[in-house]
């Protein structure tokens, strides 16, 4: 259990995982930055239909699309769209143009995807595989690494499941050949790693344990660490006493009275104790370390100085119990 | 300007929708996006509902552990179970609340076996190998069996309120559209093609359908490879088997969803980023034409009211609050605090984050409040809380608030 973790930075494609709103694309984010900043070449690759990476980059960010843009010296993103990805697939297979386009076109192709299961999951980490394969014409790989802001699905990691189910379900031909080369890249534990993200909050630390389940039981595929993103700053008790002492001689120029400051530390309190019992428990119930982040001081956007914090995604990951990490130190 | 006294007021002029939903409708959907709170408050509005003397039923998914309990459902429910209500007197309340678990991973299985209309063509669609293997897959397949549980409770007769919460979605008509797609899937030229009895699948029965069909099941067979299609033809020809059931059923559960008699109430969060989807929620609901009573914004973190916080950060003055932090730090290290200066950089960092929360909080609220406006929806605060659920009187709480206004 406390076998020592690859460092993240070893893999050559990280998917970053975690239900909405817990801030997976600034961590896919924060993760690209600090890469690069170690010297790689990063694609960062998004998933989701409405692009939010870019933003966290440039003021007035211009589509990214499927051909991608350079976004930093060295940091490449794409956002990975399922229709021109299959496009791209199937004009690779058949080498026809206009006929396969006007195919793939018709309303009765549109309806036949609209309901088929799997495609878009299968032809995303299709994607990525290639891009993983591709190398320059010394032979090297475009990039170092790459990183996933995973789709938030309802099913989690169902879209990893899909190259074993695919080849099941189709047998013979390109396509169950191509599968299979997919699921390899999902279990090398060399080049692939699973990093869930996670909320201190009870809802967000259920599912992340369930996902984790998972991604051990039915996918295969290795996962080393969480992220627990916006860990409440946590007042200590000298500070509470002080605030809530009205002896206290406490008079402020810019913050808030006392009394109100008394309320915002007690409350910041209650969720810091909180926010470290949904940690621990995350952590003792996936059997994992923990990596965490803090509230971003000025958020994510560009211009913000969130790159400073970066490296931080990086930090080696800790046991929340001091017993633990003495464990693991030994 | 008064922030509290603003938002009571706004609250008590909008808390008509709420109302006239508890009191009058059947059903009341809360719908959102993921991690907003919509369970808390699904129960809550139940809760309240089955004390004003309705016959209420709450279907709920995914209750946190304290809410489970308070709701009795650590057995797990997937049958309706009586909520036990202790009022402060200890005595047993006599109030009509069930709640339920959905399951939240409904199986096609499940949908398969109400629907078939004989055990062969149940066990013909069961052991279809593609069926096998992606059924759950199949586009809006879970969420529509999961709206099937909703529309039995409904008809039971058993309740006066039916209140659902409703599952996390990626995207926001994934559930409400579920019961439309999958009919519209089922009724569309491709599926009618592939199960045509008399044409079976062979790629001869598809010249009948022009070129551009037949060339597409050439590319499809190229790259899935051959057999792809009799098995895909073979699933989709038992699928429709049921399509009489399906219809039937999606019409009754669409019914439901848009009749008259039922209310949504849209719960929102009040951080940063979860704005876009509550506001992708609007327009989904809209669209469907679903009857909004009311919108709840959820978690708003306590700050002082008389200091606007959208003003406060702007105009931080930093040599101030390096005064400020000096001061503390003196203070504190007087008081014994190990490192005064660390402690008041620890506050400093609360302060702004508290400060944040709120102007991000209120920017959701305008932007809402607009999208809202002119029309007869309430708007409703709910503040954060800094501790779980504890029990019913927390849900009674909560409900309270809904009506009466957050806590300053």
């Amino acid at each position: 259990m406390t076998a020592h973790a690859r460092p993240l930075l070893d893999h050559r494609l990280i998917i970053v995982t975690g239900k909405g709103g817990v801030g997976k694309t600034t961590v896919a984010c924060l993760l690209a930055e600090a890469a690069r900043r170690e010297g790689q070449r990063v694609l960062l690759a998004e998933t989701a239909p409405i692009e939010s990476a870019a933003a966290r980059f440039e003021r007035a960010p211009e589509r990214l699309g499927y051909g991608g843009r350079t976004l930093r010296p060295d940091l490449d993103a794409i956002r990975i769209d399922p229709h021109e990805a299959l496009l791209h697939y199937v004009r690779l297979q058949t080498g026809l143009g206009l006929v396969t386009d006007r195919i793939l076109g018709s309303d009765t192709f549109r309806q036949l995807l609209e309901a088929a299961p799997g495609w878009r999951e299968l032809i995303l980490l299709g994607k990525l595989w290639h891009v993983e394969q591709s190398t320059d014409r010394r032979g090297r790989p475009i990039y170092d690494l790459i990183v996933v802001d995973a789709p938030a699905t309802g099913h989690g990691l169902t879209f990893l499941d899909v190259p074993r189910v695919a080849q099941q379900a189709v047998r013979a031909g390109p396509l169950a050949r191509h599968a299979g080369w997919v699921e390899a890249l999902v279990h090398d534990r060399e080049r692939t790693v699973l990093l869930p993200v996670t909320l201190p909050e009870d809802l967000p630390v259920r599912e992340t344990i369930e996902l984790v389940d998972r991604a051990r039981s039915d996918i295969d595929i290795g996962v080393d660490r969480v992220v627990v993103n916006r860990c409440p700053p946590a007042p200590t008790e000298a500070l509470r006493n002080v605030l809530a002492n009205p002896e206290s001689e406490l008079d402020f120029e810019a913050w808030p009275s006392r009394t109100a400051l008394s309320g915002l530390v007690e409350h910041a309190h209650a969720r810091a104790t909180l926010a470290a019992r949904e940690r621990e428990r995350v952590s003792a119930a996936c059997d994992l370390p923990v990596v965490d982040l803090p509230v971003l001081p000025l958020g994510a956007e560009a211009g913000s100085g969130w790159e400073t914090e970066a490296r931080r995604v990086l930090d080696e990951p800790a046991w929340p119990e001091a017993d633990r990490a003495g464990a693991s130190a030994a | 300007m008064s922030r509290a006294g603003n938002r009571t007021r706004k609250n008590r002029r909008a808390g008509v929708g709420l109302e006239e939903a508890l009191e009058s409708a059947r059903v009341l959907v809360c719908a959102g996006t993921g991690g907003v709170g919509k369970t808390t408050v699904a129960a809550a509005l139940a809760l309240r509902a089955a004390r004003a003397g309705r016959r209420t039923l709450v279907l709920t998914i995914d209750p946190a552990r304290r809410l489970a309990d308070a709701l009795g459902l650590e057995g797990l429910g997937v049958a309706p179970a009586p909520v036990v209500v202790t009022g402060a007197d200890g005595e047993t309340e006599s109030i009509s609340l069930d709640a339920m678990m959905l399951d939240p991973k409904p199986t096609f299985d499940g949908l398969v076996e109400r629907l078939a209309p004989d055990a062969a063509t149940q066990a013909r669609v069961l052991e279809n190998r593609i069926y096998r293997h992606l059924s759950n897959a199949l586009a809006g397949s879970a969420e529509y069996a999961a709206l099937e549980q909703v529309r039995e409770a409904v008809e039971s007769g058993r309740y006066d309120l039916v209140v659902v919460d409703t599952p996390p979605a990626s995207h926001a008509l994934d559930f409400l559209s579920a019961p439309r797609r999958l009919r519209e899937f089922l009724e569309g030229r491709f599926v009618q093609a592939l199960v045509r009895p008399a044409m079976s699948a062979s790629r001869f029965g598809f010249k009948v359908f022009g070129q551009s069909l037949h060339r597409m099941m050439g590319l499809v067979e190229r790259i899935a490879g051959v057999g792809f299609l009799d098995d895909l033809s073979e699933f989709l020809s038992a699928v429709s088997a049921l399509t009489d059931g399906f219809q039937a059923g999606t019409s009754r559960v669409e019914e439901i969803l848009v009749g008259d008699d039922t209310r949504f109430v849209l719960v929102g969060g009040a951080r940063s980023g979860q704005e876009p989807g509550t506001l992708e929620f609007l327009g989904a609901l809209d669209e469907l034409g679903a009857t909004l009573s009311a919108v709840v914004l959820n978690r708003i973190r306590p700050w002082p009211d008389e200091v606007d916080a959208t003003d406060w950060l702007s105009s931080r003055d930093d040599e101030a609050i390096a005064r400020d932090r000096a001061r503390l730090a003196t203070v504190l290290a007087r008081a014994g605090s190990e490192d005064g200066t660390r402690d008041a950089a620890k506050l400093d960092e609360i302060v702004r984050e508290a400060a944040m929360a709120r102007r991000d909080a209120e920017e959701t609220r305008r932007t809402i409040a607009r999208r809202v406006a002119g029309r007869d929806v309430g708007f409703h605060l709910v503040a954060e809380r800094d501790r779980d659920i504890d029990g019913l009187a927390g849900l009674q709480r909560i409900g309270e608030e809904l009506f009466e206004g957050a806590p300053a």
